[in-house]
């Protein structure tokens, strides 16, 4: 476990060293330490928010994905695909719609509460009397994505403050203009959801081989799932409420880990993520990257990674 | 050549070219010769453009943004970016004049189902504005559009300024993410008319990072002011620190600046007066 | 040891579980009978906690089970439901050391000691050579035995089965019968297993209850259940017991 760890680690923290290196522009470490105000503007006040908020909301998503899969006992549920991203998305681009943005705070609430109706409404709609259906679960995500975009479109359409232009942002999700009050909003909340899962590691860990056998032992199930499901919900909704929808990275990231490491709860928990974040790091900086001066959206790669994946696993599993 | 075409005969000599050259062209409409009595426009560009050139009388119809000029605004309205097409059918007109860079997939299929003929007008650079105004022209049945279109012609190219040290101009269309007007666009034309370098080196509408904006500030960034509001342009700059010292950052008339019609000789003297002023 | 008082379960407006009353003994092999839905199964799940009885009171060494934490209740009592199956592939080690989680503090990694019983449970189980093995890479039977393992880890005084028979062929079946029966033996714990299947019910079992309805029909030692004349009442269908067998007559 602690070598895992410290792979994890060292991946990141090359995955950032990469990410703080290269950009559109091309900054040199001696102008940096010479005292130029325009790179170290570009350092510390563009580049350096952006990469760690890429490595928080990538952290997150992880996190999200395998809470979820824990709980639903689901290896495809993601938050994403669920539709709890596009919950949260649906709400904070309404308030965004709606001038809600101007005040400090609300945008993030109501992802929050979209991401919590989501998450509900996927519940409900799957439940079988004590189990959840897997098919059921997907095409629930399916449908509540569809309503969810919907909702954005004509939130931007009727919206007096904003056209449609800006629905796509949060359907394509992006890290642009990120600032530092978003990096600690989010790092704070992440914090704290990752401290109340550790609290509750074991007993999750302990879901995965039923709910009634979990009973049997000692874990109080119920409890578990308010704190598991309200977490998740919590911190989706954080981070669609300051990158838009990133899809798939709660997917693939701890089916990786769980490739190459164990399928243990506590063991993915801390090391999806690290490899969520290390993800986002990579992809963003590729999206910066790729073309000159011109940024490609982030949920543009994680997709083309995340589909093929999500569709060899679908296969394996029926 | 140019009193060829003020006498009557070469007028008619010129529309008859024209009429071959536009028959010539399969997809395309051909203009009748009496040109159309009742058409509908599909574009604010074209409307001012059917007006600029005496032709609004017959129009029967436009899209909802045709608000300009003034005549233009109670005829009967089809749509925005969806035109309707019972709407338009329920016009009775004898032709549709749709922009290229505008028109929704399908249009052409609905109209020719209903048996309404279509005109596509192009107007992606600036270049194009003249002669699509003498093709608006020739759809309306105006014989006289070469003359409007020569004027046209004439009074961009005396909006035209060669600038010692041009300023770095950038456009923007959108805050977050950024969008600007790359070259070998209508604005970017219109920057390069006025003496201005473009900011954006890229061709098309490409979105441009926050890094680039700090690490080469332009010296003015226009912004329409429609699209993008006051808050929105005061977010963006807070998020790219030291760009206000280096850059005016002036709002302008989107309908003027954005629509490749007559007016756009307007907007080069804007856009002159603003770099005239250092 | 295991006492239920006049217990009654309902789902909803219908009736599980009426009024009953049965108390289980140290070192017996007892096999909970009966045709499904009669309410095998969710008097087992009383009796591991997994449900609360709607009246009535379930007891384990004369304290309510409501005066047990959950985790000190979880070491006395294991549970093997019917179907349990982790949504991940997992190796038969993994699964069975996870059985000592009642032991485990919240921050806890299972030490030397959860690996040892652990190892203990997979040989009392003859599974020990499934230990590396994924549980995919199984069938049924060693599945199975795998489970029981992992409930044996915990090393619990009562043991509760539902259906262990259930999705085995015939010489599983058999072979994990004679494996309850050795458990019994060797640990001294009580084991109660539900079953359908009225002859491997009895085929090893100390005593048989037979449930009807939601009520104890019949609770008594296997020779006095496996009879023509009690199986045809209780059952409603005719048999002969051949050798200790039943065999259901045509007619």
């Amino acid at each position: 476990m602690k070598r895992a760890v410290a792979i994890m680690v060292l991946l990141l923290a090359i995955s950032i060293a990469l990410a703080v290196s290269f950009g559109a522009t091309s900054l040199s470490w001696r102008a940096i330490f010479a005292g130029d105000e325009t790179a170290r503007t570009i350092l510390f006040r563009i580049r350096l928010p952006r990469v760690l908020l890429g490595a928080l909301v990538g952290a997150t998503l992880a996190v999200a994905g395998v809470t979820f899969q824990t709980l639903l006992r689901n290896p495809l549920a993601d938050p994403f695909i669920l539709g709890v991203s596009g919950g949260a998305a649906a709400g904070a681009a309404t308030a965004t719609a709606f001038g809600l943005a101007a005040y400090r705070g609300v945008v993030p609430a109501i992802a929050f509460i979209g991401a919590c109706g989501a998450t509900a409404a996927v519940f409900t709609l799957a439940r079988r009397r004590d189990y959840v259906d897997p098919t059921r679960l997907l095409l629930s995500g399916l449908v509540l994505n569809a309503f969810f975009s919907a909702v954005i479109l004509i939130a931007f359409s009727l919206s007096k403050q904003s056209d449609l232009t800006a629905a796509l942002r949060w359907m394509m999700g992006t890290l642009f203009g990120a600032a530092w009050s978003d990096v600690a909003l989010l790092g704070v909340l992440l914090a704290v959801v990752v401290i109340a899962l550790a609290f509750v590691a074991n007993d999750l860990r302990m879901l995965a081989f039923g709910e009634d056998d979990a009973r049997s032992r000692g874990v109080d199930v119920e409890r578990v799932k308010w704190i598991g499901f309200g977490a998740s919900s919590l911190v989706t909704g954080a981070a669609v409420a300051v990158s838009g929808i990133i899809g798939f990275v709660g997917l693939l990231v701890p089916h990786l880990i769980r490739l190459v490491w164990r399928r243990d709860f506590r063991y993915l928990l801390p090391l999806s993520a690290l490899g969520g974040a290390a993800l986002v790091v990579l992809a963003d900086l590729l999206a910066r990257i790729a073309v000159s001066t011109t940024e490609l959206p982030i949920g543009a790669f994680t997709a083309l990674l995340g589909v093929p994946f999500f569709l060899s696993l679908l296969r394996r599993s029926r | 050549m140019r009193s060829f075409i003020t006498r009557p005969s070469g007028r008619v000599f010129v529309c008859a070219l024209l009429l071959t050259f536009a028959a010539c062209r399969e997809k395309e409409t051909p203009p009748s010769l009496a040109g159309s009595q009742r058409a509908v426009s599909l574009a604010p560009n074209i409307t001012e453009l059917a007006f600029a050139v005496g032709a609004g009388k017959r129009l029967v119809g436009t899209d909802d943004f045709s608000d300009n000029p003034p005549a233009a605004k109670p005829l009967p309205k089809v749509g925005g970016t969806q035109p309707n097409v019972e709407k338009i059918i329920a016009l009775k007109p004898d032709l549709v004049l749709a922009s290229t860079s505008s028109a929704p997939p399908g249009l052409e299929s609905s109209l020719r189902a209903a048996h309404i003929p279509l005109a596509w007008i192009k107007t992606d650079r600036l270049a194009d504005v003249p002669g699509a105004m003498t093709i608006v022209g020739a759809h309306l049945g105006v014989l006289d559009a070469p003359v409007y279109a020569a004027r046209l012609r004439k009074d961009i190219d005396a909006q035209r300024r060669q600038r010692a040290h041009p300023p770095r101009v950038m456009f923007v269309v959108w805050t977050n993410p950024l969008y600007v007007a790359g070259r070998e666009t209508f604005v970017g034309d219109l920057l390069e008319l006025c003496g201005a370098t473009n900011a954006v080196t890229v061709n098309s509408w490409p979105q441009y990072s926050l890094e680039s904006l700090v690490a080469n500030p332009p010296d003015v960034i226009l912004y329409p002011n429609l699209s993008v509001k006051p808050q929105a342009m005061k977010e963006l700059l807070d998020a790219a620190p030291g760009v206000r010292d280096h850059a005016r950052v002036i709002a302008v008339e989107e309908n003027v600046f954005v629509r490749p019609g007559p007016r756009v000789v307007e907007a080069a003297r804007a856009l002159n007066a603003i770099l005239d002023q250092r | 040891m295991l006492a239920l008082r006049n217990v009654s379960f309902a789902y909803g407006p219908t009736d599980a579980l009426r009024d009953i009353s049965v108390v289980f003994g140290a070192n017996q092999l007892v096999a909970l009978a009966g045709p499904n839905g009669s309410g095998k199964s969710t008097l087992l799940k009383l009796a591991a906690r997994v449900a609360l009885p709607s009246s009535g009171e379930v007891a384990y060494d004369d304290r309510p089970l409501r005066d047990w934490p959950a985790k000190e209740y979880a070491k006395q009592v294991g549970y093997l439901p019917q179907d349990t199956e982790p949504a991940f592939p997992m190796r038969a080690i993994d699964v069975v050391v996870s059985g000592r989680a009642p032991f485990l503090g919240r921050f806890a990694w299972e030490g030397e000691r959860d690996f040892a019983e652990a190892r203990k449970a997979l040989e009392l189980c003859d599974a020990t050579y499934l230990a590396e093995r994924y549980l995919d890479e199984m069938s049924g039977g060693e599945r199975k035995r795998v489970f029981l393992a992992r409930v044996l880890a915990g090393t619990p005084r009562v043991i509760l089965l539902d259906e262990p028979f259930a999705a085995l062929d015939v010489a599983h079946v058999q072979q994990f019968s004679r494996l309850l029966r050795d458990i019994v033996d060797r640990t001294g714990s009580t084991v109660v297993f539900a079953s359908h299947d009225l002859n491997w019910a009895a085929a090893y079992s100390d005593r048989m209850l037979v449930m009807r309805e939601g009520t104890l029909a019949l609770d008594a030692a296997p020779r006095d259940v496996m009879r023509t004349e009690v199986v045809s009442e209780l059952f409603g269908f005719d048999a002969r017991i051949s050798d200790g067998w039943l065999v259901p007559v045509q007619r």
